[in-house]
């Protein structure tokens, strides 16, 4: 089997339940059959096990209600951080020879150092909210992930790479810059994360109610609360006072993969730690 | 009743007694009836007649042969052996007088 065949049957077999997926694998392996023919079978069987599971209402729900405006957000917030970024980049590159003069070097280069921080920073929050994405609907959605999470993707790139009509998008169509650039920006910050976290997701063992509540509510606000209520106040450049500590907490919560991963390697060093002592 | 799928998996399993988990139950199958048996119809299946009670499965020990993972051992329950038992009668009955039926019976036994 090669390498590619066996990625593939991982993969599918990932879309099993753990016993199911033990009894499977290792069928497959006593029969030392082609390696077509276990991707056939396997295929086979995922198939109809996700057909029975959608014959149920809650995947649909998920799938309208959390999945696709997330996709189509995350897709949104790509390309609107791709697109600042260019612009940024292009606007202080192409006028940095009046930009010297007027600034000196020292204060051109901090700025410049400044900006490339900022972008950082917003590419980093990119792949933050994606992975986080990745988890939740992972977790909420798990024996369904493979699909549920495949039309996220589907979601994502409609609006990542699809060129649009708004200002920076304008600009940026006028750089000339292929549908590979973006399409690289998407897979990297916001494809890659996505299924990473859902893969993450559908390793570990189910979280308590309460973790999933949380997940849904975290879910719910980005992919309903974000595209609904404060984008279209940021669109309007006229956030209210009273919607600034939204943006603050809604920032903060962006960034909760972190606080979750740090959790997740303490806790590791812990168990470490008491079983050696 | 049984399925004609659902009754060759009953006797597949009975056949192989202690031994009946999934990879063996489909070769059974597929070199007593000549036709290929899916990986997909052989767990909905399993999974079908053991919400109906006829079968039991639980997951038996690991062999070196299937790279340390376990198997999903099978056994068939009184209900699952009375429900097989009354599909071959109505088989024996609904098949008694056709020429293949009489021509066979010699040949089977």
């Amino acid at each position: 089997m090669t390498r590619a065949i066996s990625w593939l049957v991982g993969m599918l077999a990932g879309a099993l339940e753990p016993a199911e997926r033990e009894a499977v694998l290792g069928d497959l392996a006593e029969t030392n059959e082609r390696s077509t023919q276990v991707l056939r079978d396997l295929a086979g069987l995922v198939a109809r096990r996700q057909l029975a599971l959608w014959k149920h209402w809650q995947p649909w729900l998920l799938l309208f209600v959390i999945v696709i405006p997330f996709g189509l957000m995350l897709g949104f917030r790509s390309r609107t951080a791709f697109n600042l970024s260019i612009v940024s980049i292009w606007r202080y590159v192409g006028g940095a020879d009046s930009l010297l003069t007027d600034l000196g070097d020292h204060e051109f280069f901090k700025n410049f150092a400044n900006i490339i921080l900022r972008l950082l920073l917003s590419w980093f929050s990119v792949a933050c909210a994606a992975w986080g994405a990745g988890f939740g609907i992972g977790t909420l959605a798990r024996s369904t992930r493979v699909i549920t999470v495949s039309i996220g993707f589907l979601a994502l790139c409609l609006v990542g790479v699809v060129p649009a009509t708004d200002p920076y998008s304008m600009v940026v169509s006028r750089l000339h810059l292929s549908l590979a650039v973006p399409a690289f920006f998407l897979i990297c910050f916001a494809l890659m994360p996505v299924y990473y976290g859902a893969r993450h997701a559908g390793r570990r063992t189910p979280p308590s109610t309460r973790a999933q509540a949380l997940l849904l509510a975290y879910c719910l606000a980005q992919a309903v609360v974000w595209p609904t209520v404060l984008l279209p106040l940021m669109a309007r450049h006229s956030v209210p006072q009273a919607f600034n500590w939204t943006f603050a907490v809604s920032r903060c919560i962006n960034y909760w993969p972190i606080a979750y991963w740090i959790a997740l390697k303490w806790s590791a060093f812990r168990q470490n730690t008491v079983s050696y002592s | 009743m049984l399925g004609e799928f659902e009754y060759a998996l009953i006797a597949a399993a009975t056949r192989l007694a202690d031994e009946a988990y999934g990879a063996a139950i489909r070769q059974e199958i597929e070199s007593l009836t000549g036709r290929r048996c899916s990986l997909g119809a052989l767990y909905t299946t399993l999974d079908r007649l053991e919400t109906k009670g006829l079968i039991k499965t639980w997951m038996g020990e690991a062999t070196a042969r299937r790279g340390g993972r376990a198997k999903r051992m099978v056994r068939i329950t009184a209900e699952g052996a009375r429900q097989a038992e009354a599909f071959y009668t109505s088989v024996q009955k609904i098949s008694a007088g056709a020429s293949w039926a009489s021509r066979l019976a010699g040949v089977i036994r």
